[in-house]
């Protein structure tokens, strides 16, 4: 139990992984790298199906049920798709890796702001970030972030340089890494994933990415940019509004974020087949989304808070994976302060 | 029906189970079609084990009587690219002792009126006009069955293939099987389990 | 004295806190911006660098605010975030975060140093902004390599184009002096009335319903310029004391609501001196108020 003095009301992390707005842009393969052109959203009109869950009053009538069911339902959607010449899609963008982590960036309670910096160290000293940098290195290899893109596509290219620091540049072919585990052992990705460990491991360094990303995904084929959430659209009737930066189509930088921290294999139901959900975002609660589901509950003490707090004022944590499950939570960053009630 | 494969979809958060539907369906559309090439003949028929009122679940179950067949269709070469969000089983046997029978057949929709009308009026000799008119009182119905979005092959026509399943009281005649491109047949049982 | 600027060019900020007080959505606030200026002289003097930024001025290059507006729509929503689910698997409550994507030019008044010194300042802030900072609450992608000047002629046309966000609490007093309420009075100045009146009205053609308007637009008199509501600083409404959970156990603490007052955006090339663009902080603790502003007298030094 933590004791009363001991207890940060006010602590929160700023998150280390900082990645850009990722750019979308149409290619053929063979010029991927010379000629590209930025990819627009168009609008079109689609009719929809009523597969919603409908009003009980509605469902347990047939009369009503076909009704509602019959309805033309017609839309307004964004999409977005490669010219007709086009075949690969290319997706821009920029991450910084930051170090510091040590430091929280708002802490109201000295003693705790110690030990936590104190089990911070320790971390450090016996890891150096290499599980988790490794993990990172490995979802910009295997092109997770494409999300639907990656679906299917036929080729696909990464290319990272560093444009801090020593000037490097890695090449992979994600089509060789899966997003299901993170048991691959390449060369290229270790040595990216030296160079991020290094940063994250600092003091206050920091490493800055460039990421072309090229997927060759047929011709004239639709693209996935973000979709952007808007609650209270006003009566226009556009149902699905997507992202757009300077007319460009263009993936949410959180979106991209949360594909580069889908490094959770530690959750309990991970290794069980009919439960598992693969790899899961890095989240305090494990929490997927489109499962509607929480992988990680206080019930079973495997949450983050569970963790931490233990683990903050000294504590040892019975498995080295539920570390690198606490330290990539601080690395996502976040609000998470107590309360001393 | 002697054996089978499952192949599970493996849905994650933004990649959810009805767009790996298309994407799947697509290239076993493909494979199906290629072995029909091959041998004249297509006799792998398609299962759908999560079969619900409102969708398909995540198993695809393809099922032949000669697990040649099944081998002959290269799954894992048709689904390449796929491998990170589909899992393709071994082939199994079917268990000996089923209880119940199925059938899944493609199911259309009959809301073009035009479309109808030119049917019927190729069906009866007569002009598309008087045609048009037996058909004005059309009420368009509009299917509820479960569905996979598809893409046809010739162009970007999207169009709904929409599958539906009734029970059979026990498993018809195998030899003589054929069941196309989309492994569907009207009139074939198939043990579920 | 003499001051030389510190100009640190074209800083990409990501996903900056928008809703600059409890009732404008806009341009980050006039204390995000000190506020980021006086933490990163902060962090420069925790790694001994001499420095002391006296006077923040800021010119704005692009500003995309994350809102929607669909067809026909009269007012624009937010754009949200979604937000991780709770422990249940279920979705929070929606917390209504208004950001934008804003590309910024800062000028920063520092005392004259040496060459040496001048290296060493701009290396820190080049490292501290890549490696360390925030700015108003919002991620920093990239900015161009920052320098030291100490003419504002030799430096304003690198800020164009653009526009300095710069004070215009004259048009707020000038108004309040003629016995308006202050939210009237900043209303008044930014709203823009829509007049019509039938066209060709006469004898013979009676005006009916069918008659044909002219509209027009037209904003009060003196509104002149690109004006914005702009949040400059805190008033305090209760004294100085201990609150549960504060932030610092070290500092006192006391609650406080915001200030805002007319903002007029402005090319640099319609400013004269670097004083027109500046902002100081100012503490007036018999008043309670805690305030960015422009020196009253900008007429140089």
């Amino acid at each position: 139990m933590a004791k009363k003095e001991n207890i940060a009301s006010v602590l929160a992390f700023e998150k280390k992984l900082v990645p850009s707005d990722g750019y979308m842009y149409g290619t053929c393969w063979d010029v991927r790298a010379e000629q590209t052109t930025p990819l627009k959203l168009q609008e079109k009109s689609v009719r929809g199906t009523i597969s919603n869950r409908q009003k009980p009053a509605v469902q347990k009538d047939p009369a009503k049920l076909n009704a509602e069911v019959e309805k033309a339902n017609l839309q307004t959607v964004d999409a977005c798709s490669l010219a007709p010449e086009q075949d690969t899609l290319k997706l821009h963008f920029t991450l910084k890796v930051l170090g510091g982590i040590c430091q929280p960036s708002a802490c109201n309670n000295a003693a705790f702001k110690q030990s936590y910096a104190k089990a911070a160290r320790t971390y450090i000293e016996k890891e150096a970030f290499g599980e988790l940098a490794r993990r990172y290195a490995l979802n910009l290899a295997n092109a997770r972030y494409l999300w639907r893109n990656r679906v299917g596509a036929e080729k696909i290219e990464v290319v990272v340089n560093a444009l801090n620091g020593e000037k490097k540049q890695w090449k992979f072919d994600a089509t060789e890494f899966t997003t299901r585990h993170f048991d691959a052992d390449d060369n290229q990705v270790n040595d990216l994933a030296a160079h991020m460990a290094k940063a994250l491991a600092s003091d206050d360094d920091f490493l800055m990415l460039d990421i072309c990303c090229y997927a060759k995904v047929g011709k004239a084929q639709e693209v996935y940019p973000s979709e952007e959430l808007v609650l209270d659209k006003g009566k226009g009737s556009k149902s699905k509004v997507l992202y757009s930066v300077e007319n460009m189509a263009a993936m949410h930088s959180q979106k991209l974020g949360n594909a580069l921290r889908t490094i959770d294999t530690w959750y309990p139901e991970f290794t069980d087949v009919e439960q598992s959900a693969g790899p899961i975002a890095i989240e305090p609660f494990g929490a997927v989304t489109n499962l509607g589901r929480a992988f990680r509950t206080p019930k079973e003490k495997q949450d983050f808070y569970s963790l931490f707090d233990n683990w903050a004022r000294g504590e040892q944590l019975s498995r080295t994976e539920d570390e690198h499950y606490v330290m990539a939570v601080l690395v996502r960053g976040g609000v998470f302060g107590e309360s001393d009630k | 029906m002697k054996v089978y494969i499952d192949l599970t979809l493996l849905p994650s958060d933004d990649i959810g189970q009805n767009f790996l539907w298309q994407k799947m369906f697509q290239q076993i559309h493909l494979a199906l079609a290629e072995l029909n090439n091959a041998k004249g003949v297509q006799p792998v028929a398609l299962a759908f084990p999560g079969y619900r009122v409102h969708g398909l679940g995540n198993k695809l179950r393809l099922m032949a009587i000669d697990s040649a067949d099944l081998h002959a269709l290269d799954l894992s070469q048709w689904l390449d690219r796929l491998m990170d969000y589909v899992h393709i089983s071994s082939v199994r046997d079917v268990p000996e002792k089923v209880e119940k029978y199925v059938c899944y057949s493609r199911q259309r929709s009959k809301t073009g009126v035009e479309r109808l009308a030119r049917r019927y009026a190729k069906r009866h000799n007569i002009e598309l006009e008087q045609a048009m008119a037996h058909y004005q009182d059309f009420q368009p119905k509009y299917l509820k069955a479960p569905f996979i979005q598809m893409q046809s092959l010739s162009g970007d026509q999207q169009f709904r293939l929409f599958i539906e399943r009734t029970w059979c009281a026990e498993a018809s005649a195998e030899a003589t099987a054929d069941f196309g491109s989309y492994g569907l047949g009207k009139n074939t049982a198939l043990p579920h389990f | 004295m003499s001051s030389d600027y510190l100009v640190i060019p074209r800083i990409k900020v990501h996903n900056a806190n928008a809703l600059s007080s409890p009732f404008t959505v806009g341009f980050p606030a006039m204390t995000a911006w000190l506020g980021a200026v006086h933490a990163l002289q902060r962090k420069l003097n925790q790694q001994s660098i001499t420095a002391e930024f006296s006077a923040v001025g800021v010119v704005s290059h692009a500003f995309d605010l994350q809102t929607y507006q669909g067809a026909g729509d009269f007012v624009h929503s937010i754009i949200g975030t979604a937000n991780p689910l709770d422990k249940n698997g279920n979705r929070p409550a929606f917390i209504e975060e208004a950001r934008c994507h804003l590309t910024v030019s800062l000028v920063i008044e520092i005392s004259a140093m040496t060459g040496e010194q001048q290296n060493q300042l701009i290396e820190g802030v080049q490292h501290l902004l890549n490696a360390r900072m925030k700015i108003a609450g919002g991620d920093i992608l990239q900015f161009q390599t920052p320098f030291i000047a100490n003419d504002f002629t030799q430096f304003r046309n690198q800020l164009m184009p653009g526009y300095a966000i710069v004070e215009r609490r004259d048009l707020m007093v000038e108004a309040m002096e003629q016995g308006e309420d202050a939210l009237d009075a900043l209303i008044g100045y930014l709203q823009v009335e829509n007049h019509c009146q039938p066209a060709e009205v006469d004898d013979q053609n009676p005006p009916d319903e069918k008659a044909k308007v002219i509209w027009s637009r037209q904003r009060k008199e003196n509104a002149k310029g690109w004006l914005v509501p702009i949040a400059t600083g805190f008033h305090a409404i209760s004294p100085l004391g201990q609150a549960k959970n504060q932030r610092d156990t070290d500092a006192p603490h006391r609650f406080a609501e915001s200030l805002v007052t007319l903002g007029e955006f402005k090319m640099p090339y319609q400013l004269e001196q670097a004083s027109d663009l500046l902002w100081y902080y100012e503490t007036d603790l018999t008043n309670n108020v805690y305030l960015c502003q422009q020196a009253p007298e900008a007429d140089g030094f």
